[in-house]
């Protein structure tokens, strides 16, 4: 094994290769950090340019925006409380209080340094251990993939906050707004209003970007004249070294680490479950297993420690199907199938036995873009803060540009923009009302796939309720789920009495 | 006074200038044809079978037309955003979409869209898929062609197939359950991602799709191909038996991905465009990286039989209309 | 002030009549058989359990109301809502007017006037807002356009640019 990790080392120690891991980290990061530019769309782009490099070299450029982008979102969820990419949604939640705080550049050190620990145990899992996981994740069908969507579901009432009611409106209503559009299986049109464009569904990005950006901005221009200080937080960055955390922190954080980078690695295995819920589910279990779990929103380490963690996981996660069994583990691994085969390469149980030397490269190609990554951010840490320092006003109109470009840049229709607008007024109205949006997002997310799972598993089960019960793996986490439930009910009925009690 | 009587001159020649640009249509002369970038359009994401053949055909076009070929991809509402786009386009000859025959008309039947290839110019065909096997999981227990018959007519709705019942899987399935004289439980899966996972997990025992997308567990052993829904054996695969060797030539199915452009497009570019297509086919480079990826042979009709062939290919479907709506 | 104590009871009113309006949606949705449930199901326990809670909700925040409602705390800082009606306003405007103007018209006038509406008065600077957003337009229209393939909408200068 470590044999030919050393001979595929030598594929990609080529200065050209290290260029491309070096940029492609670079630009990753860029477009992961902007809100509306996402690591998929990063990769949708550099697709063409890839074609002029050797398979490994092309392959390197788009695993490096991967790593990168997914990591970028970071920066911008934690900084400006809009998230860079779908994936860095829950960072905001303590990302930015603690900026709030002034403490600002631990956050970004926090997130930055688990990011990387993220990718590096999802690697290893992915060199050593890939072949039993991938057998393993063929046991999920689609009963099993309801009642994961179905526990994940129940996990937005971790996320709800003081009010149970509101938070599940949010989530209902996120379930709600994602039925628009064609239907699975059948593709029936429901909830267009007879609108063409909109019997294509709303997508995630442009609602998240309207929820979260716009939102924001809105907000924003609120109190941006009346407030002395136009820059975006005032960031002290005189009394921190390193990557602004202590040892004593970071060894308070291990069993986060690496709970949440199971967790993510699960979620990327699975090619069922998109890649952009391992932040939220993470952060919901991470909130539910802490000892302080009412600290979670103010600003602790331990959301930004769960979500970043998480989603760099999911990276190695996604890998591992893609690459022993040739099939997409999310979205973006979809399209990193699609750059190898255009390179004529076909991943897949026989790629292994083929082109040894290229899954190697592949290997080492994604530790060396993971260093690359924190090696970048690091230095880049200051020059992030400094930049964000520029006045909201001039700032943030140019983010939203931005936003729409990716909104547009999508699926290259100005309709996206249109959602963007309108589930920024969506968005806003949650502000005011302060109903919790990161309900709103789990629902919006996992509600289709409760329903397509359920339809498929109904098919193949011909019209029988039980094997969701009876099947092993299915079974187990329909009962944690309605243990959750029952828990959660339980903790509500008591909090509610005592509240009475001390009125 | 003089000044402003300049400025007011001046406000109104620069005003007639740009209303002049504005007005005049923008000229392309069909022998120019392209002086800029080419939109292609692929309806669905990056790294699908569409979009590979699109990227593909990106690549030689651009050498065969001197000039750029741009992929955009519109994903949404199993294509008929995209077709929708394209209909309201202008007619310049630089903005077209690649999409399958099989989709778009599974959405006229199933009423997503009204639209069909009588709304466009079909400029060419430019892939023909006709490697859509029945496939089964190591496990399912069929040992070949026949066992699989027997069993199935014998118990009628017993083994699922995985299948894309907005697809043109489905059509397939619907096809082979008419002329097999065998009924089967069709299961959605969406595509092959989610098939393949399926059939080696033992979660369904069939699966159809197209040869390609199964190759490598094919190769290990894990899938067994049954049979191959064309008349001939594919020379790439040998081994698998036809569906009109097995007595069943109606089942016979492919599906063709064309070239479109909007209504009203000036003939000289559709037939400069199809005439490029048809040399990109002539190139071995262009065979050889279709055959490697998806085992296929280049296919190609021109402007005037591709409207033929999407006809036949509809009046085939429709037969099925209501096995795949089932209302 | 009041808008705050009855904030509970907006909200359920709110998703009530998204609920209505749900509901009232449903019967266009065309039944097949296809899949052992029709398309119609899923939308209708979604609809269900909206109702519920939002009755529930609409219940509960009657009865604070009626307990005298909760101690209201006072926003420290004033929020000039005017700002963000008008952010909304320009992105639709701006979202809109992109395909017909063209990505290098509509983005400059957006940033500088979206500049403007956030902008203390006293920082104003109308030329150095102007020059940052043809810039800032310009360098991002270059990158994406050039750089990266990505076709934003040229609108009115596609006769000059061909």
């Amino acid at each position: 094994m470590l044999a030919s990790l050393f001979a595929g080392s030598i594929e990609v120690l080529h200065p050209m290769c290290l260029f491309l891991i070096m940029t492609g980290v670079a630009v990753g990061i860029v477009f992961g950090s902007i809100p509306g530019l996402t690591a998929t769309m990063a990769i949708a782009l550099f697709l063409p340019v890839s074609y002029q490099f050797s398979p490994l070299e092309g392959i390197a450029l788009l695993i490096s925006l991967y790593i990168g982008g997914v990591s970028g979102g970071l920066l911008s969820a934690i900084l400006l409380n809009m998230p860079g990419t779908p994936s860095s949604v829950a960072t905001c939640f303590d990302g930015y209080p603690l900026t709030q705080r002034g403490e600002g550049f631990k956050a970004l050190g926090v997130g930055v340094f688990f990011s990387f620990m993220g990718t590096l145990i999802s690697i290893l899992v992915m060199i050593f251990v890939a072949p039993g996981l991938a057998k393993m994740a063929l046991n999920f069908g689609h009963f099993e993939y309801f009642s994961i969507a179905v526990f994940a579901l129940t996990l937005i009432a971790s996320l709800a906050g003081k009010s149970l009611i509101k938070g599940l409106l949010a989530g209902a209503f996120g379930m709600a707004c994602a039925t628009v559009g064609m239907a699975p299986i059948d593709g029936v049109i429901r909830f267009t209003f007879g609108s063409q464009q909109l019997s294509a569904g709303l997508d995630l990005l442009p609602v998240l970007i309207g929820m979260f950006a716009l939102s924001e901005i809105m907000s924003s221009a609120e109190t941006s004249r009346i407030e002395d200080d136009t820059s975006i937080q005032n960031i002290d960055l005189k009394n921190v070294k390193g990557f602004g955390f202590s040892i004593a922190e970071f060894k308070s954080q291990i069993t986060n680490m690496f709970r949440s980078a199971a967790i993510g690695i699960g979620i990327g295995i699975l090619p069922g479950i998109g890649g952009s819920t391992s932040n939220l589910v993470a952060y919901s279990v991470a909130k539910n297993q802490s000892k302080t779990p009412e600290k979670f929103g103010t600003g602790i380490i331990d959301g930004v420690v769960a979500t970043e963690t998480a989603n760099n996981a999911t990276v190695g996660g996604a890998m591992i199907p893609l690459l022993t069994l040739g099939i997409p583990g999310d979205m973006t691994t979809a399209m990193l199938l699609g750059g190898l085969m255009i390179h004529g390469l076909t991943p897949g149980p026989l790629l292994f036995v083929e082109q040894p030397l290229f899954v190697s490269g592949v290997f080492v190609a994604m530790i060396l873009a993971n260093c690359a990554m924190l090696f970048q951010e690091f230095f880049g840490l200051r020059f992030f803060i400094r930049m964000l320092q520029t006045p909201k006003h001039i700032l943030l109109p140019i983010i939203f540009v931005l936003c729409v470009v990716g909104a547009f840049g999508l699926n290259s229709r100005m309709f996206d923009s249109i959602i963007v607008v309108a589930f920024g007024c969506v968005g806003y109205l949650f502000l005011k009302l302060k109903l919790p949006v990161a309900p709103f997002i789990m629902g919006f997310i996992l509600g289709p796939m409760v329903e397509i799972y359920l339809r498929r598993g109904l098919m193949q089960s011909k019209g029988d309720y039980l094997p969701f019960l009876t099947e092993p793996i299915s079974g187990a986490f329909l009962l944690i789920t309605l243990v959750s439930v029952i828990l959660t009910v339980r903790k509500n009925i008591r909090s509610a009495h005592g509240g009475a009690g001390t009125q | 006074m003089k000044n402003n009587m300049f400025r007011r001159l001046s406000f109104w020649i620069a005003g007639i200038l740009v209303a002049g640009v504005c007005l005049f249509p923008a000229v392309s002369e069909a022998a120019d044809w392209p002086t800029r970038p080419i939109e292609l359009i692929v309806p669905y994401r990056a790294g699908g079978d569409t979009d590979f053949h699109a990227r593909t055909y990106a690549k030689y076009l651009g050498k065969v037309l001197g000039g750029t070929v741009t992929i955009i991809n519109m994903e949404g509402a199993a294509g008929s955003v995209a077709m929708q786009h394209l209909a309201a386009s202008r007619p310049d000859g630089y903005r077209m979409v690649f999409n399958q025959d099989a989709n778009m008309f599974t959405n006229k039947i199933q009423g997503g869209s009204d639209m069909d290839h009588n709304n466009f110019v079909i400029a060419a065909i430019g892939v023909r898929d006709d490697t859509s096997v029945l496939v089964a999981g190591k496990g399912a227990g069929f040992a070949n062609a026949q066992d699989f018959l027997t069993k199935a007519r014998a118990e009628p709705g017993k083994y699922s197939v995985a299948t894309n019942i907005a697809g043109f899987s489905f059509f397939v399935v619907c096809k082979l359950e008419a002329f097999g004289k065998f009924s089967l439980n069709p299961v959605d899966y969406g595509g092959a991602a989610a098939m393949i996972p399926a059939l080696l997990g033992n979660k369904v025992s069939l699966a159809v799709n197209s040869y390609g997308v199964f190759k490598q567990h094919i190769d290990n052993g894990d899938i067994i191909p049954l049979m191959l829904c064309a008349e001939k054996r594919n020379p790439n695969f040998p081994n698998v038996p036809t569906v009109s060797e097995l007595g069943m030539p109606g089942a016979v199915s492919s599906r063709g991905y064309f070239f479109a452009f909007p209504k009203g497009t000036d003939q000289a570019i559709v037939k400069k465009f199809s005439d490029a297509v048809a040399a990109v086919q002539k190139d071995p480079a262009y065979a050889d990286d279709i055959r490697k990826a998806y085992y296929l042979a280049p296919f190609y009709r021109d402007a005037a039989t591709a409207k033929k062939y999407m006809d036949d290919i509809w009046t085939d479907m429709v037969k099925y209309q209501d096995a795949m709506r089932k209302n | 002030m009041r808008f705050r104590r009855y904030m509970d009871l907006y909200i359920g009113l709110f998703f009530l009549l998204f609920t209505v309006v749900y509901i009232a949606q449903i019967p266009a949705i065309r039944m097949t058989r296809v899949s052992r449930i029709d398309s119609a199901m899923y939308p209708k326990m979604i609809a269900a359990l909206l109702l519920c809670l939002s009755l529930a909700q609409i219940y509960v925040a009657l009865k604070q109301l009626k307990l005298g409602g909760q101690a209201v705390r006072e926003e420290q800082t004033k929020r000039e809502y005017k700002g963000a009606a008008r952010t909304l306003f320009l992105a639709v405007a701006y979202v809109v007017m992109m395909e017909d103007l063209g990505f290098l018209i509509s983005s400059p006038i957006y940033i500088f006037l979206q500049i403007l509406i956030m902008c203390p008065l006293e920082k104003v600077r109308y030329v150095q807002f102007g020059i940052i957003a043809i810039v800032a337009s310009g360098i991002i229209y270059v990158i994406f356009r050039h750089g990266l393939n990505l076709m934003l909408p040229l609108g009115l200068l596609e006769r000059l640019y061909y």
